[in-house]
């Protein structure tokens, strides 16, 4: 029986977990930010390559239902990171690294494994390669960079 | 250029162990806040006060149980004032605690902590001893962890010890008997090699379990019997089913289609959610070498966990029985998974055969010394056969008269018989292995029983041949017009007019046992097309 006057036992209830994809795979492009993906491990893309500084690259072929890319993830992520493996990426940028495009966490990434196995997928098309009207965008948008930096150059 | 700034903190639990990437789970979540509000609301763990609230407030009443329970698993010192005080608030009716035990344990059982285990257990222990309302599904997802993949070989002797001081329990729920049966029937093959004092009294135990349930077990007890039949007391006990009983004991008990949810317990319950997603999402070519690497990478790793190959005639028989064509022709078919699987049991054969001649390379007699030498290969050989068996099992116990006029997807027979069939038409060597296994297990399987044996393949052959027409017995027969004899004995056996039925005269002939330590190298008579020491069926141990 319920009892107003009895002390009362509060419980402070763990928050819901809310995630939502902000975008798929196939709508990927270079130098996109802000990006939300949910992704499946298909297989290790690469063996680890060491940077000058000490860090491991680590880099993976992920994919959801509209496709496929490269990720690369640093260090520890990606030593943890197994085939198979379900993960939510948060807070990712987009990249042209070796002229194939890819994933990687940005300043405030998070990586998160969620589950295994249990997810479709479709390996095409592979976004990493990048088509001739992506190239030239890029080629469009490294000359608008550096014609940007000629006005600071010429006044030092 | 950005940095790959990824702040990696592991979530902090007493109750599992969570890598740096992985989410908190949300049944571990909210026992922790549950246990944590006692400390908020400024209570104690000792104090009568929960106990009182929990009796006056019901919204409270289910917290502060969570709670209870967290401060079992987690604190040694306080687990029986917790224990007392979760009883004193519901009395025998625990069902929403049994509910958070059943999902923690079902998801998370390889990540829990050691102790925790071990609490969990103890409060088995307990809730058995005070009679708990459901604490058979508490038991059912204990009993789930005892397979041959997650093995728990601690567990089986805590579960056997269990029930041998509380032997009312399985009186009072009798499917729990059943289900104990099958599961300790799976795994002792790995169990029995284990050796421990207590090991022949739990045998004795679950033997004279079986003994007396066996009838209500259906066919596939008799299969996992025929797999322990090196086993004294089970060859023992094979023996009088077919001596001593009455005439049509053994047929009645075979004609019995084992139900799914036994064919179920020896695959985990990952396992199966991942058998099931693979079999019902997996599209051809374009997933079918991720989906089948990942899977054989988690449970049919042979080369590090040798002891996986126990587990292919569980996941045959699973696919066989339990699961249903997929009418999508994009999606794979249940045969080419169990052809796929069966061709990692060859290759992993053909690996520790080879691992053999290169060590026998310097062995005076290198046959001898292939024979004698590897119980590995002796077990792979084994299994292969049991995978056979596990294909083909419902073959020799076809019975047309129960077969229903309706499309093969809807028949529990043909559902199951129409794998093996399928596989007949995958490629050419595997069907005359799959052809010489049926002929020569049919004539070895029972003794007694052969021609009733003989006669549902043949009949099995005809139905299938109506309705699936992608192959004939010519067809089938071509593959051995080198080998007249073979070829003759096929012919007469199932693919002739079937015999009129007489009555089946049983001899005094013995349940021939498939595999045994004997001799382990005993094979069919050896033709020129075939590998001498690919099919393994024994004689029987006859007194």
């Amino acid at each position: 029986m319920d009892n107003d006057s009895t002390p009362s036992f509060v419980v402070q209830l763990p928050p819901p977990d809310r995630f939502e994809p902000t975008t798929v795979i196939a709508k990927l492009e270079p130098n996109q930010r802000q990006i939300n993906l949910l992704v499946i491990v298909l297989r290790i893309q690469a063996n680890p390559q060491k940077t000058r500084e000490g860090h491991e690259i680590h880099s993976f072929k992920i994919a959801d239902r509209t496709g496929s890319i490269i990720f690369n993830v640093w260090n520890t992520t990606g030593q943890l990171i197994a085939i198979g493996d379900i993960l939510r990426l948060q807070n990712c940028i987009t990249q042209v690294f070796k002229n194939e495009l890819c994933v990687k966490p940005g300043r405030n990434g998070i990586v998160t494994k969620v589950g295994e196995f249990m997810m479709d997928f479709n390996e095409e098309p592979d976004v990493s390669i990048l088509t001739a009207s992506m190239n030239t965008e890029l080629i469009n948008y490294k000359d608008r960079i550096h014609s940007n930096k000629r006005p600071a150059q010429a006044m030092s | 250029m950005a940095t790959n700034n990824i702040k990696l903190i592991s979530p902090d639990s007493k109750l599992l162990q969570y890598t740096q990437i992985e989410l908190k789970d949300p049944t571990d979540a909210y026992l922790e806040s549950c246990f944590a509000a006692i400390q908020q609301n400024r209570y104690t763990i000792e104090s009568n006060t929960l106990v009182q609230i929990g009796q006056t407030n019901k919204k409270s009443k289910d917290h502060i149980s969570h709670a209870l329970l967290y401060g079992i698993l987690t604190d040694i010192n306080n687990k029986a004032k917790c224990f007392q005080d979760l009883i004193a608030l519901n009395g025998t009716n625990l069902s929403s605690i049994i509910g958070t035990l059943e999902t923690l344990i079902m998801k998370n059982w390889r990540r829990i902590y050691d102790n925790v285990r071990q609490q969990l257990i103890w409060f088995l222990r307990e809730t058995l001893a005070a009679n708990i309302d459901g604490i058979d599904r508490l038991y059912y997802v204990f009993l789930r962890q005892i397979n041959p993949h997650e093995q728990c070989l601690d567990l089986c002797e805590t579960i056997i010890e269990l029930l041998l001081i509380h032997p009312l329990f399985l009186k009072t729920y009798p499917e729990m008997k059943l289900l104990t049966i099958y599961t300790f029937l799976s795994i002792f093959p790995i169990y029995i090699r284990r050796k421990s004092q207590q090991q022949q009294r739990q045998i004795d135990f679950i033997i004279n379990l079986t003994r007396e349930n066996i009838h209500c077990l259906g066919r596939d007890g008799i299969r996992l019997l025929i797999q322990l039949g090196h086993v004294r007391e089970i060859d023992a006990f094979l023996k009088h089913l077919s001596l001593n009983t009455s005439n049509d004991y053994l047929p009645k008990i075979l004609s019995l289609e084992t139900e799914p949810k036994y064919l179920a317990l020896p695959l985990s319950f990952d396992l199966e959610r991942h058998l099931q997603f693979l079999l019902d999402n997996c599209r051809i070519n374009s997933q079918e070498k991720y989906y089948f690497e990942w899977f054989q990478s988690q449970y049919l790793n042979f080369k590090q966990h040798p002891d996986s190959i126990y587990l292919c005639s569980h996941i045959i028989r699973y696919v066989c029985v339990v699961c249903r064509n997929q009418l999508n022709p994009q999606k794979i078919t249940r045969w080419t998974f169990i052809s796929w699987l069966l061709t990692q049991l060859y290759n992993y054969q053909q690996t520790l055969h080879q691992t053999l001649i290169s060590a026998s390379q310097t062995a005076m007699n290198a046959a001898a010394f292939l024979s004698s030498s590897s119980p590995q290969l002796i077990q792979i050989n084994e299994q292969i056969i049991q995978c056979r068996l596990a294909i083909y099992y419902d073959w020799f116990l076809f019975d047309i008269n129960n077969l229903q006029q309706m499309t093969n997807e809807f028949d529990t027979q043909l559902n199951s018989t129409i794998v093996g069939y399928h596989l007949l038409t995958i490629s050419y060597h595997q069907a005359k292995q799959m052809l010489l296994f049926l002929l020569y297990t049919s004539e070895n399987l029972i003794v007694s029983l052969k021609s009733f044996l003989q006669q549902n393949i043949a009949r099995l052959f005809m139905e299938l041949f109506q309705r699936i027409p992608i192959l004939n017995s010519q067809q089938l027969l071509q593959m051995f017009t080198h080998d007249r004899d073979t070829y003759q004995r096929l012919l007469i056996t199932f693919f002739s007019l079937p015999m009129s039925t007489t009555a089946i005269s049983p001899d005094n002939d013995d349940i021939m046992i498939i595999n045994d330590d004997i001799s382990p190298n005993a094979a069919m008579p050896a033709t020129d097309d075939e590998v001498p020491s690919d099919i393994m069926i024994m004689s029987s141990n006859t007194a």
